[in-house]
Order: structure tokens, then sequence, then C-alpha cells
């Protein structure tokens, strides 16, 4: 990671227009990445986000940094490569609660326990937003508001924070599209920790569930001090409603750096793309 | 006059100004944000009305700037430093929850008289908080300001009445998945 000169939080948007629906959560955490990286100096040309599919998943294109918009839940596969092939850059995962838990849950279970020092942001709306409104994995079980699950799904919502822990991701958090600058310290303090990073955002969708704008009256701060016991700290997360904010875990396993010698400089691999 | 208490940009002359440069930058910023997002969901009128207020605040975070760079180099503050009397944002920033995509001028510039609104008593607040006389009159005099924004979103406002009931309901709604 490199920390240089300072920076403004425009200077890591791009020209491209958000598409998201005016009033979505996403906007928050857009602005809370542009300001976490200004905050950091981070150098656009040392620094990657990359995303599976969903409309949080755009995001690299809303960004002036290196970006892949990749595969439908392998946002964290690919990431994992750059950041094992490519140390000295900053990478971050992008993704939503449905690329990240249900077609990319295989993914996300071994990034935490393979702890690579990236981070994952999951912009939770407990929604399939862009595929116009079905149960995810986090969408509580008596919502029935889909045509596909017209008693609601019926079956329990999958908890990031606890899974996280349990998994082996060494930095865990939770926050609020409501409050963007606490996400971006909490982006920085991820990014900052080593190995794998989880920071869980609640992120309402406005469009197909219009009643998480009650989410700003149900967020509280978490109200305790980080554990770096994964025991106390999943204790706690367990006890949590859902709606706490803050730091829950931030552990002390090193993060997996396999020493492998380099078969190829960069710039003979720039070359071999070169027309 | 608000109850908020500002205390820290009230104490430092340079924290001050750090602070209500970022206020002016972040809601021009935010406004331009807002134009450019309902430019894409094909509401013209109202995207042009937040890109009018961008340039207002383009123009106000400007001049600020200008009187800021007099002083010299302001302290860095991270964004999550800035003492903005309890609220997660810059008080002149509208939110990006209060838009909605069939949003009329009236709900746009109802929107833009809160905003203005929270900064004029910002200011306010910071004058009358403060013991140094430089923040006092440079507080004042953006209050001021802000207060001559109220006035002319108040009489913008006057043009646009509220919308009937039933301004949101979209006969092709995006969530109807039959």
């Amino acid at each position: 990671m490199r920390e240089a000169r300072a920076c403004t939080p425009q200077d890591y948007k791009s020209d491209v227009k958000p598409v998201w629906c005016p009033g979505c959560g996403d906007f928050s955490v857009l602005a809370a990445v542009t300001r976490a990286f200004a905050s950091m100096g981070l150098e656009t040309h040392r620094t990657a986000l990359i995303s599976g599919i969903g409309c949080s998943s755009r995001i690299p294109a809303y960004t002036s940094t290196y970006g892949f918009h990749g595969v439908h839940g392998r946002a964290l596969a690919a990431a994992s490569g750059l950041k094992l092939a490519r140390p000295d850059l900053t990478v971050v995962a992008f993704g939503g609660d449905g690329d990240g838990f249900s077609i990319g849950g295989n993914h996300f279970l071994h990034a935490c326990r393979r702890n690579v020092d990236l981070t994952y942001v999951i912009m939770d709306n407990q929604v399939y937003g862009m595929t116009k409104g079905q149960a995810s994995p986090t969408t509580e079980p008596d919502w029935c508001e889909s045509k596909l699950t017209p008693a609601g799904p019926g079956v329990t919502p999958i908890q990031p924070v606890p899974l996280s822990i349990a998994c082996g991701a060494n930095f865990v958090a939770r926050g609020f599209s409501g409050d963007p600058n606490m996400i971006a310290r909490l982006i920085v303090d991820a990014i900052r920790h080593p190995g794998f990073s989880v920071v869980q955002v609640l992120s309402p969708c406005v469009t197909f569930r219009p009643e998480q704008k009650d989410w700003k009256g149900a967020v509280h701060p978490y109200g305790r001090e980080p554990a770096d016991n994964p025991m106390l700290a999943m204790h706690a997360a367990l006890e949590d409603d859902g709606f706490g904010v803050g730091i829950f875990y931030a552990g002390n396993r090193p993060p997996f750096a396999p020493q492998a010698e380099a078969t190829a400089s960069v710039e003979q691999l720039e070359a071999e793309f070169a027309p | 006059m608000t109850a908020t208490r500002i205390r820290r940009c009230a104490a430092d002359l340079g924290l001050f100004l750090a602070h209500a440069v970022e206020l002016e930058a972040e809601a021009a910023a935010r406004y331009d944000e807002l134009a450019d997002s309902l430019e894409a969901h094909n509401n013209p009128e109202v995207a042009r009305l937040f890109r009018e207020l961008a340039g207002h605040g383009r123009s106000h975070r400007d001049q600020v700037a200008g009187i800021a760079a007099a002083h010299g180099p302001l302290p860095k503050v991270a964004p999550w430093d800035f003492d903005w009397g309890g609220a997660a944002e810059s008080p002149e920033a509208p939110t990006f929850e209060d838009v909605h995509y069939l949003m009329t001028p009236h709900h746009a510039l109802a929107l833009a008289l809160r905003c203005e609104t929270r900064a004029r008593d910002y200011y306010a607040a910071v004058a009358e908080e403060t013991d140094q006389p430089g923040i006092a009159r440079l507080a004042r005099s953006f209050a001021e300001e802000e207060e001559s924004h109220v006035a002319l979103v108040r009489q913008w406002l006057d043009r646009f009445p509220p919308p009937p009931p039933g301004w949101d309901e979209d006969p092709d709604p995006p969530n109807y998945n039959e």
C-alpha cells in the first residue's frame, strides 16, 4: 500500500455517471470510498477495485483507479489473485449480498480463511435489485414482496458479521450508508489492517425494499471496543441485532502471502498485451 | 437559532476555514451528483435545477476557498473528524436518500431550502459560540450569505407549489415483476 500526496475525493471519481436509482444507499458507499482513498492519498495507478455482478458491483466504473467488473460471485477470486501477484497494490473488492453470499458464497468462505491482505466491502440491501427484487441470502424469512417467494423465503438469513468471524476474516466491521464518513473511516481501517478485511454496509434499496428507509432509526453504535479474540467477537456479534455499526473484530492472524519467484516482470507481461 | 453546539472549529480560525471549505465543496459536489442522477433517470427539469444549485454552490465554494487561501495552509482534517454538530455529513449537503426519480422541482427546492437553512444555522452557531473576533466576523458573513440563499430558494419555491398527491405513482414502475 502506498500513501502519498493529498488528494480530493473528486480525484477518485471517473467521468462515468452512476445509474443507481436516485436515493440508493450505494451512492453513499461511492462517496465513502473516494473520501477514504483521498484521506489515505492512494495513488490511482496503484489501487484496484474488483467487483462481481449486481447494482453495487458497478462501482469500479465510477472510480478513476484500476478496476475489474468481473464475473458473478468471483470478485474475491480475481481480487485474491491480483493481490498475490501484485502485493504492492491496494486491492479492494466490492459486491452485494447476493453476489457475495450466494453466487460467490464458496469464494467468500475461502477468502476469509485464506486471509489475503485485501478488503471486501459488501453493500447489503437484502435483495437482488438488478434482477428486479428477489430474496437474497440476507433477506428476512418473512419478506413476501417477491412473487418468487410469496410466503417469504422462509429460511434463516446469513449474518455477514458472525459468518466472517467464523470463517477467519482478520477484520470485520459494519457501517450504514446514512453515514458515509463513518464508512470511509471503516474502509481506511480495513485497508490498513493486515489480512482479509470485511466491511458490511447496510445500503438500502429504495426501489425494491422501500421500507429499508427505516434503517436510519434502527442503526446504533455497536458500543464495544473491537475484540482481537474471535470467540469474544463472535459472542458479541451474535448478541447484536444486526444494526450495530462499528468494528467487531480486529485479529492478529498473519496474512497469506506466499513468497514465490516472479516468472516474468510486469514489463514483460505488458509487452505481451501491447498492440 | 439552532441548539447545535459547534465546539472544535469555533476555537481555531484554520479549523473553521477548513470546515467552511469542506461544507461548500461537498454541497456543490453533491448537487452535481444529484443532477447527474436525475439526468440518468430522465428527469431533466429537476436535473437542471440541481445543476443550477451546484453552480451557486461552486461559486460560494470558490469564494470561501479564496478567503481560506489568504489565511495560509489549512489543517488537514479526515472526513470523519469534521465536527458538524452531531450530523453525519456537512449541513449544506443534501442527503442521497432524500431524492426520488419522480421528484418535482418543488421537492428539489424544499430539499435545497433545508440544506441552506442548516448551513446558515451552522455558521450562526459558530459565530455565537466562538470567543475569537476573527472567526465570529467570518462566520457571521457566511451566515448572511447563506441567509441570502435561503431567501432566494424561498422565492423559487413560490413558483413551484407542492404537486398533488400521487406525484410518485409510475404507470410503468421499475418494480413491476409479473
